[in-house]
């Protein structure tokens, strides 16, 4: 047995009886849960479908956490303490860190593992109920939002490093500044990865936060978790770090909280399309045969990272009035995308400009002009330079200056929050004069 | 000033906060000498220990065992140095063969077969749990658990505190006998002067933050004038040690 080992071997000594009891405990949890609750559940969610399952995973998940904080996480070095056996841990050589590192990796396993095993408990509790249809949405539920999202993972991450911190604070630093030291290292851990994904990949970091509502409840639920705990299980073993951990998770709080109020903003600008912003540009548009229409689709300059277009690019698809330069809303970008738009109108359109990305490796996106099928040159994935080829196409934003100075695109100015607002687009000369099936002079 | 001693300490000064447990404290321990570590209630004994295990940073002086900073190096120290807590410091579960099996992978130098030949030699119960064992047997556990790596120094913070006069003698000869085999140097706390005049070779008192007196057990008894030491009447509790002694 290695030194690891040997103290992985004691952590599951030591804790063997109250995970054999959660475990033991959560199924019955839910069952007794559903049966009593089942039906009301299902009532405040608001929604028979999808949502209601959602709902549940995320009380169970809540329950769940609520258990590990206060069994396992506020209790790790506490046990020692009032067991007596935390100099045994630090004469030993080399005992202190190898604990550290396998109380650690205890928490993230037992987190993962009372996670998962709760969400099986709440199938099995569906089971159990003779509801077997319910226990397969469930697990369906958390395959495709509560596990997979990020917001789950980055929730999952702030939990085990919260749990961590705890860790920290109650056993080794209970001096406030060093704890609040720590707690900033932890921030910055959960942080840093974050900002550099900010940087790198514009279109990510709002979709980091599309899970806000998810993010929100979690943390709610988990500060009042962290609340109880502190008072019931730090205070019970070390009165001392209490006052630490309160000082350092205040000014982590505030920290974390302007992280999420920058992210909210970064959602709210990412999926709010303003037409009279400069960034905005156009993906892709069809224009109708008879030249009187264009359906194009808008949206800001982020790409995707993962070349999922369909599910992370944030657009509007707008119809434009070539006679008039009017233009109305669509249709959401992700709904354009399916084809619905199309539908709706059921007109004959051309597709004129379309564009294509080489390889995920090399992410060079190419422009075509879909009428004549001549290559319009390359742009970078994030490259600004896509207007002059829907110049070249015939089909542009004429710009103007307003009254501050501004670039607005000319015609915009009243009631475009409405969407429903006119002009601004128009047909290039060279457009009106060539005919739909005819080539386009490059 | 002794170089070669295995426990050289200068100018300690060890604080609870605003409060000065040690204070200026100078000792130098020689290579194989059991010393007894004398003094009431409080007196430090135990912080002492501490230091000297690098658990207990000092505010000021210096701390060397073997020749090392135990603050700046404590796994190294740790390695050669066997501690024996006044309590049995280890999982209520656990029993003292899992506790060698546990304590295994931290020592470089520990040999199965002389920890159940230690257990056996001490009498300890091997399957059974610390929580199902006398205070007597898991101090002697204790014991051998520090024993097994063969340390060069060893540490015993009052392992004879709270047994009875029966067992603490059991325990007494355990230990005797089983530093008898080969001679570390042992830094014993305790506040029981039979102990220290049966178990050590020098003696030395603690009070008021430093080493009051120090000699041979002999020397220390002498002197009636050490009411730091112990209340009752060291010549009385001599005569009756050396008349056990004798039998």
């Amino acid at each position: 047995m290695n030194g690891l080992k040997a103290h992985l071997w004691k952590e599951w000594r030591d804790r063997k009886a109250i995970l054999i009891g959660i475990a033991i405990g959560l199924p019955i949890f839910d069952l007794v849960t559903l049966a009593l609750l089942g039906e009301r559940l299902a009532r405040v969610s608001g929604d028979p479908g999808d949502a209601t399952y959602s709902f549940e995973c995320v009380i169970a998940l809540l329950a769940a956490l609520a258990v590990f904080v206060f069994t396992i996480a506020a209790d790790l070095f506490g046990t020692e303490r009032r067991q007596g056996t935390l100099t045994l841990l630090q004469r030993v050589p080399g005992a202190a860190l190898r604990a550290f590192c396998v109380k650690v990796v205890f928490l993230a396993a037992t987190l993962l593992g009372m996670i998962a095993w709760q969400l099986i408990s709440l199938m099995l509790a569906w089971l159990c109920l003779g509801e077997p249809h319910h226990a397969w949405l469930v697990a369906e539920t958390i395959w495709s939002v509560s596990l997979l999202s990020e917001g789950a993972l980055f929730v999952e991450a702030a939990i085990l490093l919260l749990c961590v911190w705890i860790a920290l604070v109650s056993t080794w630093i209970p001096r406030s500044g060093a704890a609040t030291v720590a707690g900033l290292i932890l921030f910055a851990i959960y942080w840093g990865p974050l900002w550099y994904i900010k940087d790198h990949y514009p279109g990510f970091w709002p979709m980091t936060f599309s899970q806000a509502n998810w993010l929100i409840f979690s943390a709610l639920g988990l500060t009042i978790i962290l609340l109880a705990a502190s008072f019931l299980a730090w205070s019970r073993y070390a009165r001392s770090g209490l006052a630490s951990a309160w000082r350092s998770l205040t000014i982590v709080t505030i920290l974390a909280g302007t992280g999420y109020a920058l992210g909210g903003k970064s959602i709210h600008d990412f999926f709010e399309i303003d037409p009279r912003e400069e960034t905005l540009r156009i993906s892709r548009a069809v224009i109708g045969t008879t030249e009187e229409y264009a359906l194009v689709e808008v949206h800001k300059q982020h790409e995707s990272v993962s070349f999922d277009f369909e599910h992370l690019f944030s657009g509007e698809n707008w119809l434009i009035d070539l006679r008039s330069g009017e233009w109305s809303f669509v249709a959401q970008y992700q709904w354009a995308m399916s084809g619905e738009p199309f539908a709706i109108y059921p007109r004959d359109f051309e597709p004129v400009l379309d564009f294509s990305v080489e390889s995920p490796e090399n992410p060079i996106v190419n422009w075509v002009d879909l009428r004549t099928m001549r290559r319009l040159g390359p742009t970078g994935l994030y490259s600004n330079e896509s207007w002059k080829y829907w110049a070249q196409v015939g089909l542009r934003a004429s710009w103007q200056r307003d009254s501050s100075g501004r670039k607005v695109a000319s015609g915009w100015g009243r009631s475009f929050g409405k969407r429903t607002a006119h002009h601004g687009w128009h047909t290039s000369e060279r457009l009106r004069r060539v005919g739909p099936s005819s080539p386009t002079a490059g | 000033m002794n170089n070669d001693a295995p426990i050289r300490i200068r100018g300690l000064e060890v604080r609870y906060g605003k409060r000065s447990v040690l204070s200026g404290l100078d000792l130098d321990i020689p290579p194989g000498t059991t010393l007894a570590l004398l003094g009431e209630n409080g007196a430090g004994k135990s912080t002492l220990l501490k230091a000297c295990l690098g658990l207990r940073k000092p505010k000021s002086g210096t701390v060397r065992v073997l020749g090392l900073n135990p603050v700046r190096r404590p796994a190294k120290v740790q390695r050669q140095v066997g501690y024996v807590p006044d309590r049995p410091d280890v999982y209520p579960w656990m029993s003292p063969s899992e506790l060698m099996r546990f304590l295994a992978p931290h020592y470089s130098s520990w040999d199965a077969s002389r920890a159940r030949e230690l257990l056996e030699q001490l009498r300890v119960p091997q399957a059974r749990a610390f929580r199902q064992l006398s205070r007597g047997e898991g101090m002697k556990a204790m014991l051998a658990a520090a024993l097994v790596p063969r340390p060069t120094v060893l540490l015993l913070d009052e392992p004879f505190g709270g047994l009875d006069p029966l067992v603490k003698d059991e325990v007494l000869r355990a230990v005797l006998e089983v530093l008898g085999e080969r001679k570390p140097t042992v830094l014993m706390a305790t506040h029981d002067l039979e102990i220290a005049l049966r178990a050590a070779d020098r003696i030395a008192v603690l009070a008021g933050g430093r080493i009051a007196r120090e000699g041979t057990p002999e020397e220390i008894a002498d002197r009636r004038t050490n009411e730091a030491v112990h209340p009752k009447d060291l010549h009385r509790v001599l005569a009756k040690t050396r008349e056990a002694s004798h039998r």
